[in-house]
């Protein structure tokens, strides 16, 4: 069977052409694996190389790429991640999310360093990976099931050992901010894959693997992984985080005026203490959860007694706490986690739904809508109008269908004023950082590649060490952790502890080519991710013609609209101000003035084949 | 003192150690200050395997550990 002999590597790719029914395993370009890495690397040169430019991202010529790393499935502190990614339904630009849980190292074990999912099935199928056994599979039984309801009937029929990532109803109904869902509460959870895996018609993927894949030095890979471990349990950050996991950052969040309140009016909830990490654990928790190889398990599962019906839900951890907590004004983290549940089932990605009814009750607080338009009345805080919503959204029925592909399209539609508080940047929702008061977060969110994700470049430390009112100099911080941070999406890795107990990085510097065997110091991975960068801002010029600096604006709300309460009490970014952060952030790139990459930066980073699809000066 | 989190990059010299002699008994507010980083740049202090508030004063060679903000993700 074609393959191609590379340490750290499956060696193959695994590719379901879905309109005609075929499966085909061909071995992993080694070009490709040095040149790109894996994972997100991996997804962004294959979308960038397969797909028509200009293709309408729920059709059969979108394709979903699912890609683990080199690191992927070692031994090895947070070696759960893989890659999903497509072009996006939500911002029909670059889209890729992540997640943990165990799917990334089964898919390695199987032999695969990425499934390629393209075309489109007539009927519900669902993919099953048994090593070299690859099938499609009717769907029939599970289409129109819950994520984990449907998770729970593959895996009562496949076999316990099977690693399976579900899509929701959100999904199967092509709901733009739908989410791939896994181990009963690991998401994928960005950009909409979940939505271009429905318009497939698939609804799950199913992987076993026994094969295994070599590494260079299994001996010293052995030592190492041995080593990073016994250094994460002695940091003393991992007793004081591992008890809240992300949730443990609400208080801190609130105290520097940063905590997304009632649709990003405010950064400072007054019932945070409520719905905090101290909170969860004290009240709700039943188990720490983690991924596949994870000393510190952030995932925090818990049972909540709810109006006579016992529900069982991975969180909230920060985002939904932030978003479908404070950014809802539900203060009482029952009633969080119960929202948490509801969207996880439906498979509804929690940031972005969270921010949609956040939009649909300040439409109706300011008669924007009625409840007439809206099927019934929802205030800010009721929880069951908030599940009542997400039912909508997920089945598209009456506001549901207005709202399906979020609100930037929601905005468009409704007029009256309401792109004024449509709060997301490319069309992607704003992850749980309200950032008037934290210029480094923000302009972070301004440029991340896929729409306003944080995971890109979390930066509002940097505003806190070195000012938050401070404008200057904030890009170059940026940069470099978008070159970091994505890194790890690179590799297979999850970040988690390096940023939340100070795990140093020298350690994956080390670890990388003892695995592959090829000789890259961290600064030569770095320039691999600066590339990957650099790709996927070519992929959105070429998917949008009129993409550019104008992409890179914040919502109205941050640059009109000085925070009312908080520690930035009366801060705004000013139109000015962000021009001139924008203005640093590209020339330190490389970029033009419209936040294009030259021709030069581009070859200078081995990209000159983009020229050959996009005119660039 | 120790710090722990990937902030440990904005304190002197990116150390997550240091030994301090103070004038006089100081607040963990106060040590932090003496540090020259922002008090926002700590999210909470252990001492003697507790959480402290920041008006808790350490007794004389009292290890210290100031944890820095977690990312939510």
């Amino acid at each position: 069977m074609a393959e191609t002999k590379l340490f750290g590597y499956g060696g193959r790719i695994v590719r379901v052409d879905l309109s005609r029914g075929e499966v085909s395993i061909e071995p992993t370009p080694e070009d490709l694996a040095r040149e790109y890495i894996g994972g997100r690397g991996f997804v962004a040169r294959i979308l960038w190389d397969e797909l028509e430019p200009g293709v309408d991202p729920l059709s059969p010529g979108n394709k979903v790429v699912m890609a683990p790393g080199p690191l992927s499935g070692l031994f090895l502190p947070g070696s759960g991640k893989i890659e999903m990614g497509a072009k996006s339904p939500q911002t029909g630009l670059y889209g890729e999310g992540n997640m943990g849980g165990h799917l990334a190292g089964e898919l390695k074990f199987a032999g695969y360093d990425a499934l390629i999912i393209e075309g489109a099935a007539s009927e519900p199928c669902f993919i099953v990976i048994d090593d070299e056994k690859i099938e499609i599979r009717d769907a029939g039984k599970y289409w129109g099931k819950g994520a984990f309801e449907a998770e729970k009937m593959l895996k009562d029929d496949l076999g316990g050992e099977f690693q399976i990532a579900t899509i929701g109803p959100a999904g199967e109904n092509m709901v733009t901010y739908a989410v791939v869902s896994h181990d009963f509460g690991r998401q994928c959870g960005r950009t909409g894959v979940g939505a271009v895996l429905g318009s497939k018609k698939v609804k799950a993927v199913a992987v076993r693997g026994s094969r295994g894949f070599p590494v260079a030095d299994p001996e010293r890979v052995l030592a190492k992984g041995k080593e990073m471990y016994e250094a994460c349990f002695a940091k003393p950050g991992f007793e004081e985080w591992t008890p809240y996991g992300t949730a443990g950052v609400t208080d801190w969040i609130n105290e520097i005026g940063a905590f997304p309140t009632k649709n990003f009016h405010t950064g400072y909830f007054e019932k945070h203490k409520q719905i905090n990490g101290p909170t969860l654990r004290d009240r709700i928790l039943i188990l720490d959860k983690g991924c596949m190889g994870c000393p510190i398990p952030c995932g925090k599962y818990s049972k909540v007694d709810y109006k006579g019906r016992t529900i069982y839900v991975e969180g909230p951890e920060y985002e939904t706490i932030a978003l479908m907590g404070g950014n809802l004004l539900i203060g009482n983290i029952e009633e969080v986690a119960y929202v948490n549940y509801v969207a996880d089932e439906l498979g509804i990605d929690t940031i972005s739904g969270g921010s949609v009814v956040a939009f649909i009750l300040e439409c109706l607080e300011k008669g924007v809508l009625t409840p007439q338009d809206v099927g019934r009345d929802v205030k800010w805080g009721d929880a069951d109008g908030v599940a009542w919503l997400l039912e909508r959204i997920a089945r598209r029925e009456g506001v549901g269908e207005l709202v399906a592909r979020g609100v930037k399209e929601a905005a468009e539609r409704i007029g009256k004023g309401s792109e004024r508080f449509a709060m997301h940047i490319k069309g992607l929702e704003i992850s749980g950082y309200e950032s008037r008061f934290a210029p480094a977060m923000m302009l972070a969110y301004m440029t991340a590649d896929i729409g306003a994700h944080h995971n890109r470049a979390w930066a509002i430390t940097y505003d806190a060490a070195v000012g938050q009112d401070v404008i200057e100099g904030k890009a170059a911080k940026v940069i470099e952790l978008q070159h970091v941070r994505p890194l790890f999406d690179a590799l297979g890795l999850c970040r988690l502890q390096w940023v939340e107990i100070g795990f140093e990085l020298e350690h994956y510097a080390d670890i990388f080519p003892i695995v592959t065997g090829w000789d890259y110091s961290w600064e030569d991975l770095l320039r691999i991710s600066e590339r990957i960068w650099n790709l996927t801002r070519c992929f959105n010029r070429r998917e949008r013609p009129d993409f550019g600096r104008a992409w890179d604006l914040p919502p109205p709300r941050w640059l009109e609209e000085p925070l009312p309460s908080g520690a930035g009490k009366g801060r705004c970014m000013s139109r000015e101000n962000a021009e001139k952060m924008l203005d640093e952030y590209y020339e330190l790139r490389g970029w033009d003035a419209n936040g294009l990459p030259t021709r030069a930066k581009l070859e200078e980073l081995g990209l000159g084949f983009v020229l050959e699809k996009l005119e660039l000066d | 003192m120790r710090v722990v989190g990937h902030a440990v990059e904005f304190f002197p010299g990116r150390k997550d150690r240091y030994e301090l002699e103070l004038d006089g008994p100081t607040d963990v507010a106060g040590i932090i200050e003496r540090l020259g980083v922002g008090r926002t740049l700590v999210m909470s202090a252990i001492a003697g395997g507790k959480r402290r508030d920041f008006d808790y004063v350490p007794a004389d060679g009292e290890e210290v550990i100031l944890i820095t903000p977690p990312a939510g993700g």
